[in-house]
């Protein structure tokens, strides 16, 4: 089947460019991730996207009302909350940490220490926050979850990073 | 649907000696299939793709009919596109510019004037993915302050051992400090909302320079490749795209990236620029050694 030059010459591009704009006003409107993830080749452009986005909660039970470390456990749904912070995947991420048991933490948080820009040891208490229990003695009721997605802003002539909350969610048992 | 032929070695599984003259006589059809392959070789990132990628690759090396064939490319992009589609927030731009060039592979196959319409098609793919790159620049004030590049010199390591340590003089405690100051920030549990960093500020001024140089090679790739081919002489396209690679991927070796360039240069080079296609050749292992040293 003959297919016409017009076709073969121009499908390409046109979807290209189609994909392309469709990242783009995803971006604009619903703050997609400018980077990788939909092809609008917004690559090193912004400091703010998926690669610097990160997620806090926080969780309450009863008058306990503490941060919760958690990262790690819940990959898929950090990352796709990083790339597109919409209503929908806070919430199922908020509704994955409010399904586990929590425990606020025994120790108190250390801080990380870097040699070379690698973590070599942590040291300096901080603060308190809930972490992921592994048993059912010491769990608490989780009530509510707040959990937001927050961006950086980066100031190279005051030599500061800033955080900001760039979509936030609470979600109730 | 009609294969495309050029030279007439027949090949068939079990004479040895065809095959091996088939290798030899490799036309410019053929290294532009093998180049491509390598490169969805190097996007696939689960087992199930590398080892459909291996299979199509080692298949085109046996089977000269079918490297020639559309039915490779469909098949690849028939693969790839559910994953595209449902795993779009986990897959970079080079992994959809790969697949839109195996679709134009495909699209070039089917038909007369092979090499001119996929020469057309890479043209066109390259002035694209550059200009909505320039554009996405020019229209984020953190790439024109130097913001986006000062925040790569401190913590992507690739541009820090390469550039901020040996250029700026950032010194290891200097990284440490800014490392724990970046993990305090952003882990979870913190309740931090702003962080301060240590760096000289020769990092502020090679980043303006580097967000500069950028803006620029990159505006003019758009150009000169979006330009209509009778307004701006192949030799400023090619030695512009060479020069990006060499500048850019030698520094961060997004080779997926990197390869598929020198793959759509390749394809755009004419019978007489044999020097260039050595060039984009040389680029292509050059390339490929930097990632070795990285890896």
């Amino acid at each position: 089947m003959p297919i016409s030059r017009k076709i073969r010459c121009f499908a390409v591009p046109v979807l290209l460019v189609a994909v392309a704009l469709n990242h783009g006003w995803r971006s604009l409107k619903y703050q997609q991730s400018s980077w990788g993830a939909g092809c609008g080749f917004g690559m090193f452009a912004t400091v703010d996207y998926h690669g610097s986005r990160f997620c806090r909660a926080t969780l309450t039970s009863g008058s306990v009302s503490e941060p919760a470390g958690f990262r790690s456990q819940f990959p898929n749904l950090d990352l796709r909350v990083r790339v597109l912070p919409s209503t929908d995947n806070l919430e199922r991420y908020a509704r994955a940490l409010a399904d586990r048991s929590w425990r606020v933490r025994s120790q108190p948080d250390l801080l990380p220490i870097t040699t070379q820009g690698r973590l070599t040891r942590m040291e300096t208490p901080v603060e308190p926050c809930f972490e992921l229990s592994r048993s059912s003695a010491d769990t608490l009721p989780i009530d509510t979850v707040d959990l937001a997605v927050w961006g950086i802003h980066f100031a190279p002539n005051e030599r500061r990073i800033r955080a900001f909350p760039i979509h936030r969610v609470r979600v109730s048992k | 649907m009609t294969r495309t032929t050029s030279q007439t070695t027949p090949v068939e599984s079990g004479r040895p000696n065809a095959w091996i003259n088939s290798i030899r006589n490799a036309d410019w059809y053929d290294r532009i299939a093998w180049m491509t392959l390598f490169v969805v070789l190097l996007v696939a990132h689960t087992v199930f793709y590398q080892v459909f990628a291996g299979a199509c690759l080692i298949a085109a090396t046996i089977w000269r009919s079918a490297r020639r064939s559309p039915w490779i490319w469909l098949t690849i992009v028939a693969v790839f596109t559910p994953r595209l589609l449902l795993d779009w927030y986990d897959n970079e731009d080079h992994v959809y510019l790969t697949i839109y060039w195996c679709t134009a592979l495909a699209l070039g196959s089917w038909g007369p004037d092979t090499r001119q319409v996929i020469a057309w098609n890479a043209r066109l793919l390259v002035g694209l993915a550059f200009l909505f790159a320039t554009a996405w620049k020019l229209a984020s004030p953190a790439f024109y302050d130097g913001s986006l590049c000062t925040y790569k010199l401190l913590y992507d390591y690739r541009f820090r051992t390469v550039m901020t340590e040996p250029l700026c003089g950032l010194s290891s405690q200097d990284v440490d400090a800014n490392q724990t100051a970046m993990i305090s920030l952003t882990q979870t549990g913190s309740r931090l909302d702003e962080v301060s960093l240590e760096y000289p500020d020769r990092v502020i001024w090679l980043a303006k320079f580097l967000a500069g140089w950028t803006i620029l090679i990159e505006g003019t790739l758009a150009v000169v490749f979006l330009l209509p081919p009778t307004w701006v002489r192949s030799f400023y396209r090619h030695t512009m795209l060479i020069v990006f690679s060499l500048t850019t991927y030698l520094v961060v070796p997004v080779l997926g990236f990197g390869l598929l360039f020198m793959t759509m240069g390749y394809a755009q080079t004419s019978e007489n620029e044999a020097r260039f296609r050595r060039a984009y050749l040389a680029t292509s292992w050059l390339l490929l050694l930097r990632f070795g040293l990285i890896a």
